[in-house]
């Protein structure tokens, strides 16, 4: 029987439909690399000290920037439990914040790519300024362009990166076949919720998708889920991120507000679009009109253990 | 700190924020219009406008996805509100 296939939810995803996957992969590295194109300094002004661009994890409403996203990597290098010599590939890997914090703590090896030849020379610049340059290597490519060896692998991550694909099928199919018996995939990233919940194809959520973003295909969770699994990997762990989102938004949009003028200067009209999306993206948060998740997935006998997890609770 | 800006000039940004937002000519926008029902403010261009209020005058307007969740019915609604914002946010008492 065949998969059933993913819903079009947007004019825009139906637009994608219509191409060639080669169509829509120039599609996202011309559209989606824009954002991130930009001046290295508007971000490093608007987000923590790692340039992580994707949501903190908060224990309390008082915490600022750098403790929720100090805790978002401890927590994920907890998941991964990456040892000596292990692989690891970062999909969209940013500016390098979670990649390069994994450097720093364990001794596995490094490979991002990005879109953005901004975020690799800042990514590859860190590298050796926090000594991890022997260890970690940043490529300018679309992942299905990178096509890795089967089983070349022991760690995939997507963090605020898979939202940006849209052939998500054919994605899940080459991240199974990557990842070495006992790898994980690890997703950070938003959900529409399953059922319907307020209006998906608004001018807020164009504005967001296409306007700000470029180029964005929000699956439901559970789409996601199953896409995972009939690639043959089994999901470990999934954890609900929404509310740490919008203490994350609220952080980001406050330091757009603080450094507005200096925004501007680099580029004229960033600091509105860079405002306006992350309003749109932090009430749909609150109202959990999107959902924002943390996926673990293994491939075969897992080699991290979730059910000794620390989380309270007695079995009494 | 008091606000040393008038009402009426408030009002005249205000009206000159939304015509740009929705690019429509400012005499579109009289004070009596109504946000949603008469000018369809959705709620991007609430988050738009309230932006650029934040950008001219320089203090934070809370989130809202509509003109309703604060009970703004009018362009002059909105003008009073953002007088009044700016009154809690320099520190005179209003």
């Amino acid at each position: 029987m065949s998969a059933p296939a993913l819903e079009l939810r947007h004019p825009d995803e139906r637009t994608a439909a219509k191409r060639t996957p080669e169509e829509q992969r120039a599609h996202e590295a011309r559209e989606v690399a824009q954002h991130y194109e930009h001046h290295p300094e508007i971000f490093s002004l608007v987000l923590d000290s790692r340039l992580a661009y994707s949501t903190g994890v908060f224990a309390s409403p008082d915490e600022d920037l750098e403790t929720g996203q100090a805790r978002k990597f401890a927590r994920v290098a907890a998941k991964l439990n990456i040892q000596p010599g292990e692989k690891v590939l970062d999909v969209g890997c940013g500016w390098g914040s979670l990649l390069l914090y994994l450097a720093q703590h364990t001794q596995g090896y490094f490979h991002g790519i990005t879109l953005s030849g901004k975020q690799r020379e800042v990514a590859l610049q860190r590298a050796k300024d926090w000594g991890v340059a022997d260890r970690v290597r940043v490529d300018l490519t679309h992942v299905e362009e990178l096509a890795p060896a089967p089983e070349s692998y022991d760690v995939v991550l997507f963090s605020g990166s898979i939202v940006h694909m849209h052939n998500r099928e054919a994605i899940h199919q080459l991240v199974a076949r990557t990842l070495k018996p006992g790898g994980r995939l690890f997703i950070s990233d938003c959900y529409f919720p399953e059922v319907p919940r307020g209006d998906r194809d608004s001018s807020a959520t164009r504005y967001i998708f296409v306007t700000a973003m470029g180029y964005c295909r929000l699956l439901s969770l559970s789409e996601e889920l199953g896409l995972i699994g009939r690639a043959g990997l089994d999901v470990l762990h999934v954890e609900d991120l929404s509310s740490s989102y919008v203490q994350t938004l609220g952080h980001w949009i406050d330091n757009v507000r603080k450094n507005r003028d200096r925004i501007e200067e680099l580029a004229p009209g960033f600091a509105r679009v860079l405002q306006g999306y992350m309003t749109v993206a932090k009430l749909s948060f609150a109202r959990r009109t999107a959902l924002e998740y943390m996926l673990l997935a293994t491939k075969g006998a897992p080699k991290v253990h979730v059910a000794g997890w620390p989380i309270p609770g007695d079995a009494r | 700190m008091s606000r040393t800006i008038p009402l009426d000039e408030i009002g005249r940004e205000v009206r000159g924020i939304i015509a740009g937002t929705l690019r429509r000519p400012v005499e579109q926008v009289p004070l009596t219009a109504s946000l949603e029902g008469g000018l369809g403010i959705d709620s991007m261009a609430m988050i738009e406008i309230n932006i650029g209020l934040e950008e001219r005058f320089r203090f934070a307007m809370p989130e809202m996805a509509s003109p309703a969740e604060a009970n703004l019915k009018t362009v002059e609604d909105l003008a009073r509100f953002v007088a009044a914002q700016l009154d809690r946010q320099t520190g005179r008492s209003a």
